[in-house]
């Protein structure tokens, strides 16, 4: 575990492990989405009560699963890198941002369309959706900030201590809906044991398109992580190797 | 075994006069996956450029000034 840790941790060992993989997790990614969507436009049998309209859910619940998910993972990088200062970390939070950033907008704009017909509004400041919306403010403060700085590499603590401190928000929004009973219902509580009330035909897909967007999710990150690697590196003698071939030997 | 729910594809577009609202849902996610695709490769082809460019400006040889 921990030499799998460390090999992660060097950007060239990551760089180059990763390089044949891309292709199987796009591969991955792309049949996991294909069967999910079938499945939850075409298979899934019309809700009860919301009749069709509840097939948003398939593409709400997982974008919210995958803003929170991305957090979480924001968060954890941005500690190690403030306590041991591990640069891969920066690299995976700072490319975690975008990627969270762009699901929280998925996740809202989702929501607002389930919104109108189920609730009557596309928007109220309902607790659930006022939190939501700020993690989508703390995704783009923390984007902002980033690029604010001339050199990647000095407003990389800065926001890693932005990203802990908007870590409070998540327990907020994990609890709004038990807190404030105001509009946004609360989990189902989906489980093995209550399958009457939602048959397999149902959760299956939505467990799919989950898993879709987390393989997606560090697809995306791959492509990104990548990108950071090869210009933080320039200097190196691999990047060097890598781009120009091996002619030289400094 | 799950079958189609959907009598026409009428139907199907209609989706229970909830078009509308599923159909945009799931168009804004194509949006959220072209768009998490495109932005990293286009990024990928200008870091490559722009390494090269780096690279080629700073040979080995004049590399030994800590920067």
């Amino acid at each position: 575990m921990l030499k799998w840790l460390y090999r992660f941790g060097s950007p060239k060992l990551f760089y180059q492990l990763t390089d044949s993989g891309i292709r199987w997790m796009a591969l991955i990614c792309a049949s996991l989405f294909f069967i999910g969507i079938v499945w939850a436009l075409l298979l899934a049998p019309p809700d009860y009560q919301m009749g069709d309209s509840y097939r948003i859910i398939y593409i709400h619940v997982p974008s919210a699963g995958l803003m929170q998910g991305c957090y979480y993972l924001m968060a954890l990088m941005s500690f190690t890198y403030l306590i041991w200062g591990i640069k891969m970390a920066d690299i995976v939070a700072q490319a975690c941002a975008p990627i969270g950033a762009t699901a929280a907008a998925l996740m809202l704009i989702s929501g607002s369309l389930w919104g109108v017909p189920t609730w009557g509004t596309f928007w109220a400041w309902d607790a659930r959706l006022t939190s939501s919306l700020l993690m989508f403010f703390i995704y783009i403060g923390i984007i902002s900030l980033r690029s604010s700085y001339e050199s990647k590499e000095s407003g990389s603590k800065l926001c890693a201590m932005l990203t802990l401190v908007g870590l409070i928000n998540i327990p907020i929004i994990q609890f709004s809906v038990e807190w404030w009973n105001t509009l946004h219902q609360p989990s189902s509580q989906l489980s093995l044991r209550n399958t009457a009330a939602n048959p397999p035909e149902i959760w299956v897909p939505a467990f799919i398109l989950g898993f879709a967007m987390i393989a997606f999710f560090f697809l995306v990150l791959t492509l990104r992580v990548r990108n950071e690697i090869l210009w933080r590196e320039r200097r190196t003698q691999w990047v060097r190797q890598h781009l120009l071939g091996g002619d030289d030997n400094a | 075994m799950p079958e189609i729910q959907f009598a026409s594809f009428a139907g199907f577009l209609s989706m229970g006069g909830y078009g509308l609202y599923v159909w945009s849902s799931y168009l804004a996610f194509a949006v959220f996956l072209i768009a998490n695709l495109i932005f990293p490769l286009l990024e990928r082809r200008r870091v490559r450029k722009n390494t090269i460019r780096y690279l080629e400006n700073n040979p080995p040889e004049t590399r030994n000034t800590k920067d």
